[in-house]
């Protein structure tokens, strides 16, 4: 690939000059649909983005005793989240120093070790490595205390939610997060006094799109009415009022991170009752609304509550407090494939019926098996084919309110912008920098 | 060794072959998308469960987030909504071609409860998919035949990848 070095326009991967357009003065925003299909544009994706900032790995609440571990995969990679023996929250990858295989095999569980099976080498849940076999045996420069589990380079946790980078560049946590800090704390501040907590079970789902198509799709207000037709009609059918509609604004909120915030017609279990609920589900989330305002006063109870927010915390987390809540997380596996893994949160400690009330929420829009999400499938997995194209048709419009002084209204796309410019930014100047050393 | 008792064996692998039946009869509705005639099957009050995959076992979907776990409104919301022109995942439909086997009657009191092994196979726009699992249907005896009061179908895949999602009954 050629490298202009005469001038500050960016040339990618892919040896195009130009991805993104973006002209306030005609409101012309388009994005290149190579983004969707080019193999080498999703490797340097994989380095230039994902292994340079922030990534949800997971809920302290998933680890809550001494002992406990999950594992799950990071971007390909086996990682282990621990609660240690001195109660520390810990992030290994999971792979042990003498030859790669795993030290734990199992989902979740709770022990004091991780042993790698392969050659017996032994590892505190800590990290450190203890011991292996035949000690005596191996030379004198090997030092055990040298090959403990690694950590990813960076791991911090805000308000529950753990967070690794895999580069020691990326700013601290809260300074990433900009705006969408606030954001989360209206998810968090769900607990009014208490803990939040993951939900047993997890979706783990997949579509057959690019990740970034998964991405605008779950802050696209734009769709709603479209695609969820049948949604709408159900909750409709059981007596939810629909003449609220979808009444809020979208939100660039600052380095890539975005939200939508708005009121909408759909049941909310900390805020918002509908007809079809039980009378005692009405009765508690009545008494938990009260007790909003008690705890965080009226005009923060009314944004944590009342408002329904989509949640993007760039580049691959998605927040959905809605009818129920969802934490959303998306793991690019290849240029036209994405697995989804999702989680429901709730404040520890919900009763039977408000937890009930929240799963169904869920159900009924959210999930591989919702009346909702397996449309918004079958949306993206058609453009992921209409890409097929891109030799032919080449740009994607997202200028949906761009340059008209309208509002920032649900159904515009500033917050659908504000993921493409961080992007990107984050492709073009690293971009420039790996293959001219040209730094910005 | 006693002699067999031919009157509790026979019975026994009546209700199983009655069970059988039903179950074969179930699955060329589902396949067949008559979906309304399928509901016929199933009682008012009926419920519908898919656990997670990660909690096979899990029996209490408000302890657990299963995938699906209709109340009977809600199973004849999904039904009433893939009969519409705007459940875009099925359409076009799927085609599914279910195979049960292993037919098992784990109890008779106070409902029949049958387990049954099932592969569904789904093909669609150039993907097959391999639904692999296990239902379980909680009968009621009707007439000469049952009607649903319970259908679980615990799938034992690791996880809907790569499956993606479950737009059809499954």
């Amino acid at each position: 690939m050629s490298i202009d070095t005469t001038t500050d326009a960016p040339v990618f991967v892919s040896g195009r000059r130009q991805l993104l357009r973006d002209d306030p003065s005609t409101g012309d925003f388009a994005v290149h649909r190579s983004v969707f299909t080019d193999p080498a544009l999703y490797e340097a994706e994989r380095e230039l983005i994902f292994n340079r900032c922030w990534l949800y790995a997971g809920h302290v609440s998933e680890v809550p005793d001494v002992g406990d571990y999950v594992t799950r995969t990071l971007l390909g990679r086996p990682v282990i989240l621990a609660r240690d023996r001195h109660g520390e929250l810990r992030v290994f990858f999971n792979t042990c120093r003498h030859r790669g295989a795993l030290v734990c095999r199992e989902a979740k569980g709770n022990d004091t070790m991780f042993t790698c099976f392969y050659h017996k080498w032994q590892y505190r849940n800590s990290g450190e490595l203890l011991g292996v076999p035949g000690k005596a045996t191996f030379p004198d420069s090997f030092d055990v205390g040298d090959f403990g589990l690694v950590s990813p380079a960076k791991v911090e946790v805000f308000r529950d939610f753990v967070f690794v980078s895999f580069s020691s560049d990326t700013p601290p946590l809260l300074d990433y997060l900009a705006g969408a800090a606030d954001f989360i704390e209206r998810v968090a501040d769900q607990d009014l006094g208490g803990e939040m907590e993951i939900v047993d079970g997890a979706h783990m789902y997949s579509m057959r799109c690019n990740w970034k198509l998964v991405v605008e799709n779950s802050i696209d207000g734009y769709h709603g009415f479209p695609v969820h037709a049948t949604y709408f009609q159900f909750i409709g059918s059981q007596g939810v009022d629909l003449s609220v509609g979808l009444d809020g604004v979208a939100r660039d909120l600052g380095n890539g991170h975005a939200c939508l915030d708005y009121l909408a017609p759909f049941g909310r279990t900390v805020a918002k009752t509908t007809a079809p609920m039980s009378d005692r589900a009405k009765e508690l989330i009545e008494a938990k609304r009260k007790l909003a305002d008690e705890v965080l006063g009226e005009e923060r109870a009314h944004l944590v509550a009342d408002r329904s927010k989509n949640i993007f915390v760039y580049p691959n987390l998605l927040i959905i407090d809605a009818a129920s809540l969802q934490v959303r997380v998306l793991e690019p596996v290849r240029t036209d494939y994405t697995d989804v893994n999702s989680w429901l949160l709730a404040p520890k400690g919900e009763d039977r019926e408000l937890r009930r009330q929240r799963i169904e929420g869920y159900q009924e829009f959210l999930g591989p098996g919702g009346l909702a999400t397996p449309d918004d499938c079958e949306a993206l997995e058609t453009c992921q084919l209409g890409f097929e194209s891109v030799r032919e048709v080449e740009w994607n419009l997202v200028n949906k309110g761009y340059g008209t002084g309208g509002p920032d209204a649900v159904d515009n796309e500033v917050q659908i912008r504000a993921f493409w410019r961080q992007w990107h930014t984050q492709m073009t100047r690293s971009t420039i920098a790996s293959n001219g050393g040209v730094s910005r | 060794m006693s002699a067999l008792d031919t009157s509790v064996t026979t019975d026994r692998l009546l209700l199983r072959l009655r069970v059988e039946e039903f179950l074969y009869e179930e699955a060329a509705l589902l396949d067949a998308w008559r979906l309304q005639d399928w509901l016929e099957l199933v009682d008012e009050g009926a419920r519908y469960y898919v656990p997670p995959t990660d909690r096979p076992d899990a029996r209490d979907s408000v302890e657990t987030a299963f995938i699906i776990s209709d109340r009977y409104e809600l199973l004849v919301g999904r039904v009433n909504r893939l009969e519409t022109d705007a459940a875009w995942v099925e359409r076009p439909r799927s085609r599914t071609h279910r195979m049960i086997s292993n037919v098992r009657i784990a109890g008779v009191e106070p409902q029949i409860v049958a387990r049954s092994n099932f592969i569904v196979h789904r093909v669609r726009r150039g993907v097959t998919d391999c639904f692999t699992g296990t239902y379980e249907h909680h009968l009621r005896p009707e007439g000469d035949s049952f009607r649903i009061t319970e259908r679980w179908a615990i799938l034992q895949a690791e996880a809907l990848q790569p499956l993606g999602k479950i737009g059809f009954i499954l």
